[in-house]
C-alpha cells in the first residue's frame, strides 16, 4: 500500500521540497530493518572489552583505503561517467568497476544511463562473481532531456541491510532539481545486544550548468530529508553525497548548515586531479560514528592505469568516507582519527 | 553518419568535442541510444564554445529538434555567461532574437526553459527579448515562470 507522506516545506521564502517518494512496500520502518539486521555472516563479536573483534580474514589493505577490520563501513559515491551497455562492453571494465563498488560497504552510483536497465544486473553478475553478496536499489531515470540518468545505491548484504521497500526519490514540486535525489535508508549488520548504525543516504548529481540554481536549494533538500527520517523512523544520520558539481567553497547555504562537514576538502575528486566535485555531507555532531577517515580513491595507482586509462572508466574518481558499524551517542568524543589521516572539515 | 570512435573521445576530450559540435548535435537526436548518451555528456563537459561555434548553434536554434534546442541554448548561454558584453555584443543581439524564437516553435518545455536561462546569461536583454519574456510570464509553468523572472531581473531595465 502506498503510504501518503507528509509535504515538507521549507524554511527559506518560497522553497517547497517534498518528499514523496516511492516506496514499493510497507513503510520504511527502522523496527523492520533491525529484524532483518542480524548479522548473515558473524562479521564481528563483541569481546569481553566491549569492542569487537573481527571475524573476517585479515585482507590486504588496498592502496589510499583504510585497514578493514570488521568494526567500520565504507560509505562511497562514485559518478560513472555515461555507465551503459556501451561502457560494459569493453574489455575488462565490468571487471574493474566490480572491482572498486566491493572496496565499500555502500556505493551511491550517479550517472546510469541505460534505458533497458540492464547495466546494473549486468554489474551485479561481475560484483557477486566471488562470492560476495551485493544488492542495489535503483531509481527511475531522472533529466530533462531524453538522455535521461540513473541513481543507484549498491551495498554488500553481508554488512548492511536496505531494499527497495527503504528507498524513495526526493519529490521536487518547484521544479528546481534537473535530477531529483534518490534516498535511501541502510542500517549496519551488527551482534545481538549492539545497537547497530543506523543511516540514510541522499544520492545526487547536480546539473553542472545550473549549479547556481541547485547548490542554493540543497540545505533544504538535506533539511527536508532530515526532518522527514527524523518523523518517520527518528533517523537522524542523514549524509548528502554525490556529484555536486561544486567545489567546498561554493556550497553557499548548505555549507553553513549548522554542524554540517563535507569529508573531502583537499582532493580533487575529478581524474584530471584539477577540482573538488563530489562530497559526502553530514552534520559532525549527530554522525558521530563517522571516524574522522575519508578520501579519494586514486583508480591511477589502484589499478596501475595511465590517466587516459582511467579517463575511459570515468571523469570522477570514487569518494569514500568510513563509520563506525554501532550507534554512537551524539558527539560521542574519540571518534576522530589522527589528524593526519582526515580528509577535511569545513 | 555518426562515428562511435570520434563520439568516444568526444566525451574523453572536451576541446575535441568543441572542435565536434555538428557531430555532437547530429549524435544527440540519434535513434542510438548510446549516441544520444554519450553525446549528451560530451555536450554536458565541453565547456564554452568559441564565438565561430555560433552558426553551428544558430543553426540548431532555428531547425533542431528539442534536444538540439536545449543543447544549443545551453551551449549559447555558456558564452553569454564567459563573455565580457563588448565582445558578445554583436553575437549576443542577434542570437537573442533566435532565443526567443524558441517560445514560439512547438518544442518541449525543458527547450523553452533553457531559453530562458541563456537569456539570463545575457545581463544585456534587448527591449524586444524582454518583452518576449514578459509575454511568456503569463501562464509559464513554475520553473519556467522562476528562469523567465532570473533573466529579467538580471539585466537592467
Amino acid at each position: 500500500m502506498k503510504k501518503k507522506l507528509p509535504t515538507i516545506e521549507a524554511v527559506s521564502g518560497c522553497i517547497l521540497i517534498a518528499v514523496l517518494g516511492y516506496f514499493l512496500g510497507c513503510e520504511p520502518n527502522v523496527d523492520s530493518m533491525m529484524d532483518s539486521a542480524a548479522p548473515s555472516t558473524a562479521n564481528v563479536l563483541p569481546n569481553g572489552s566491549g569492542q569487537f573483534v573481527s571475524t573476517r580474514p585479515a585482507a590486504s589493505r588496498p592502496r589510499g583505503l583504510p585497514v578493514r577490520t570488521g568494526q567500520t563501513i565504507l560509505v562511497a559515491s562514485f559518478n560513472i561517467q555515461v555507465f551503459g551497455k556501451s561502457k560494459m562492453e569493453k574489455p575488462g571494465m565490468p571487471e574493474r568497476i566490480a572491482e572498486v563498488i566491493r572496496q565499500f560497504d555502500v556505493v551511491a552510483v550517479q550517472e546510469i544511463r541505460d534505458r533497458s536497465n540492464e547495466t546494473i544486473p549486468a554489474l551485479m553478475h561481475y560484483i557477486n562473481v566471488n562470492g560476495a553478496r551485493y544488492d542495489y536499489v535503483i531509481s527511475q531515470p531522472l533529466g530533462r532531456t531524453s538522455s535521461k540518468e540513473q541513481y543507484a545505491f549498491i551495498f554488500n548484504t553481508d554488512t548492511v541491510v536496505s531494499g527497495k521497500d527503504f528507498t524513495y526519490v526526493v519529490d521536487d514540486k518547484m521544479d528546481y532539481l534537473h535530477r531529483e535525489p534518490l534516498v535511501a535508508r541502510f542500517i549496519t549488520r551488527v551482534p545481538p545486544n549492539y545497537q547497530p548504525f543506523s543511516f540514510t543516504l541522499v544520492n545526487i548529481h547536480t546539473d553542472p550548468d545550473e549549479v547556481s540554481q541547485e547548490i542554493p536549494v540543497m540545505h533544504t533538500v538535506l533539511k527536508s530529508v532530515r526532518d522527514f527520517e527524523y518523523l518517520n523512523g527518528m533517523q537522524d544520520d542523514v549524509l548528502l553525497l554525490g556529484d555536486l558539481n561544486a567545489e567546498p567553497h561554493q556550497f553557499g547555504p548548505l555549507g553553513q548548515l549548522p554542524g554540517i562537514m563535507w569529508a573531502i576538502d583537499r582532493e580533487p575528486t575529478n581524474t584530471a586531479r584539477t577540482k573538488i566535485i563530489d562530497n559526502i555531507l553530514f552534520d559532525r555532531e549527530l554522525t558521530s560514528e563517522f571516524t574522522g577517515r575519508a578520501g579519494v580513491l586514486d583508480l591511477g595507482e589502484f589499478f596501475g592505469l595511465r590517466q587516459e586509462q582511467v579517463k575511459e572508466i570515468s571523469d570522477h574518481l570514487p569518494i569514500w568516507a568510513e563509520f563506525s558499524i554501532v550507534e554512537l551517542q551524539h558527539g560521542a568524543a574519540g571518534r576522530v582519527a589522527n589528524v593526519s589521516e582526515r580528509t577535511g572539515t569545513r | 553518419m555518426v562515428n562511435p570512435k570520434q563520439l568516444e573521445r568526444c566525451v574523453q576530450e572536451p576541446d575535441f568535442a568543441v572542435e565536434s559540435l555538428p557531430l555532437l548535435f547530429l549524435a544527440v537526436s540519434s535513434d542510438e541510444e548510446s549516441y544520444q548518451n554519450n553525446a549528451s555528456e560530451a555536450l554536458e563537459n565541453c565547456g564554452v564554445p568559441p564565438t565561430t561555434a555560433f552558426p553551428i548553434l544558430l543553426a540548431q536554434l532555428q531547425n533542431g529538434d528539442s534536444t538540439q534546442v536545449y543543447w544549443a541554448c545551453t551551449l549559447v548561454g555558456r558564452q553569454f555567461a564567459n563573455s565580457t558584453y563588448t565582445s558578445a555584443q554583436s553575437h549576443c543581439e542577434a542570437i537573442q532574437d533566435h532565443l526567443c524564437q524558441v517560445f514560439h516553435r512547438d518544442l518541449e518545455i525543458s527547450a523553452k526553459e533553457r531559453a530562458a536561462w541563456a537569456l539570463g546569461q545575457t545581463q544585456h536583454l534587448k527591449p524586444s527579448s524582454r518583452k518576449t519574456l514578459e509575454t511568456q510570464l503569463e501562464n509559464a509553468p513554475p520553473r519556467l515562470q522562476r528562469l523567465i523572472e532570473t533573466a529579467l531581473q538580471s539585466s537592467p531595465v
